[in-house]
């Protein structure tokens, strides 16, 4: 038998402070919110919490934020942001330009288009706007793109008389100028607006998906090209499809089946090279199920994207939202149900993004629980 | 040198000389136990491992011993009913809390040390930085230019409504 004494005796005082390892493990459970208190707490305090910040990689996943514009009055926004580290929705107040109404497109991207200005939001709270001018053709419902930097797209969407049909409008970052493009191709035709349009952006280029039959194509923003359109379909049972972007990959996320008896929901990676589509999950039947409406029907999906994770939901009753994580690169690694939000008013309009969120984005949008 | 095995019994000597004996198994939630058995070139096949804590009293260790025989049966240890069991069994007041997350991090148990953490940030949430040094004994370290600077930086949080409502 052996006798054998324990490290650290100098903890044996009573409540030493807590410090290195063990206090970096106890801020790593505090939500990023009540972090803004942590990180006035002292040195080693704040030193913990931006390590935290750095090193966990449950903080680096993206938030779901939902905004709600009053359809009567838009200047009415209310927004709700879920936190997939803490498992809890907050409350948002961004600062929305008043009575226009607020878009979403590829993920965080949010946007506003007015006759005089295109605005776009570098994330989902729209805690910052950037004012990027007035596209030369005005149109509504447009694709839209933005690349960073001040580099966008606006595509298609409806002209007025005076419009050219399928117009094609590229911001160059550098003159601050809308020049335009060759318009969208013409497979298009009568499709090339935001409301058929799925938009993403991977690598340099913007892609755009039809959702009812699959049709896409993509534009090289810098080369003012559009590729050939083709028909992206992994599966004849897929009659409706969203394409997200993961990097530089486009993903693809269908429901197979018919509006009325929707039998899956999978997900696929485009395996560019191969030309092909690699399957990278399906989602559980019974969150299929939860998808539906009472009416048991599922005539579309909405995604939003980014980092690695995917929301799902409904469109036309987003209460019931599910995630999915890709974020090693390869298959879906785990599908889970978002905690239901509280004080739902379904009489709003109502805008799904997601994005990264650092602690001075909550402040800037005055976010509380 | 010798792996550690789940036959052999471990017993714990608390610092004010409490003995509690673990079956082998049981003391393989703590990773200083396993390294310390692994490390442990004198064994004998008698089956007997001895570990004295020197900073934890036998009221915190008799605690700890609690958790990892709950946690190690598996037969009882299954999803809600040891949520339950695990709200239960932290539901305690800040000194023994306090006890037990430094216990945890010394005995290296994962799911002790996670559990504690937890309940000691949910202490956290909702308060304002002063009371967060009270709680913990923690001396603010800042310099009055930094206070100031930090109060400049976050200054709705000192004093914006948003703050108030989520105290």
């Amino acid at each position: 038998m052996e006798s054998r004494r324990g490290e650290s005796e100098e903890l044996g005082e009573a409540n030493p402070p807590l410090y290195g390892d063990l206090l970096r493990e106890i801020i790593s459970h505090v939500p990023l919110l009540h972090l803004l208190s942590a990180v006035h707490v002292s040195r080693s305090w704040r030193l913990a919490v931006s390590l935290s910040l750095r090193d966990d990689p449950s903080r680096a996943k993206p938030w779901l934020v939902l905004h709600f514009q009053s359809p009567r009055d838009p200047s009415r926004h209310r927004a709700r942001a879920y936190d997939p580290h803490s498992r809890a929705w907050l409350h948002l107040h961004p600062r929305v330009p008043p009575r226009v109404p607020l878009r979403a497109s590829h993920s965080p991207l949010l946007f506003q288009l007015t006759p005089s200005r295109l605005s776009v939001s570098a994330d989902a709270l729209a805690s910052s706007w950037s004012d990027l001018g007035a596209p030369r053709v005005w149109r509504s419902d447009p694709v839209v793109a933005s690349f960073g930097g001040g580099c966008a797209v606006v595509a298609g969407g409806a002209c007025g008389f005076e419009g050219e049909p399928l117009a094609v409008e590229v911001r160059d970052p550098i003159s601050r100028a809308w020049t335009p493009a060759p318009p969208v191709p013409e497979e298009f035709k009568g499709s090339d607006s935001a409301t058929w349009l799925s938009v993403a952006v991977a690598g340099d280029s913007m892609h755009v998906h039809e959702r009812m039959s699959g049709l896409s194509c993509s534009f090289d923003p810098a080369a003012k090209i559009w590729e050939k359109p083709f028909r992206m379909r992994p599966d004849p049972s897929i009659f409706y499809s969203e394409i997200v972007s993961d990097g530089e990959d486009l993903i693809v996320v269908g429901i197979s089946g018919e509006p009325e008896r929707v039998n899956g929901l999978r997900i696929w990676r485009v395996n560019r090279e191969a030309s092909d589509l690699d399957l990278m999950g399906e989602m559980p039947k019974e969150m299929v199920e939860s998808l539906k409406a009472e009416d048991e029907s599922l005539p579309s999906i909405g995604v939003a994207s980014t980092g690695g994770i995917a929301y799902v939901y409904n469109p036309t009753r987003p209460i019931e939202i599910f995630f999915c994580d890709f974020s090693n690169g390869g298959r879906v690694t785990e599908w889970g149900r978002v905690v239901k939000m509280d004080g739902w008013d379904s009489m709003d309009r109502i805008v799904v993004s997601c994005s990264t969120v650092g602690i001075d984005d909550l402040r800037r949008v005055n976010a509380y629980y | 040198m010798a792996s550690p095995s789940h036959t052999r019994t471990v017993t714990l000597k608390s610092c004010d000389d409490v003995e509690f004996v673990l079956d082998g198994s049981v003391a393989t939630l703590s990773q200083t136990l396993v390294s310390a058995m692994a490390e442990d070139s004198s064994s004998s096949d008698d089956g007997t491992f001895t570990w004295c804590v020197s900073n934890i009293t036998g009221e915190v260790l008799a605690k700890v011993v609690e958790f990892c025989n709950k946690h190690a049966d598996i037969s009882s240890s299954r999803g809600e009913d040891l949520k339950e069991w695990d709200k239960a069994f932290i539901s305690v007041e800040l000194d023994l809390l306090y006890d037990l997350i430094l216990a945890a991090d010394n005995l290296n148990i994962e799911s002790l040390l996670d559990l504690t953490a937890q309940r000691v940030a949910d202490e956290i949430k909702g308060k304002m930085p002063h009371e967060i040094r009270m709680l913990f004994n923690i001396e603010k370290d800042f310099t009055d230019e930094e206070e100031r600077e930090i109060r400049r930086e976050h200054a709705w949080a000192y004093g914006g409504e948003s703050l108030k409502s989520f105290l």
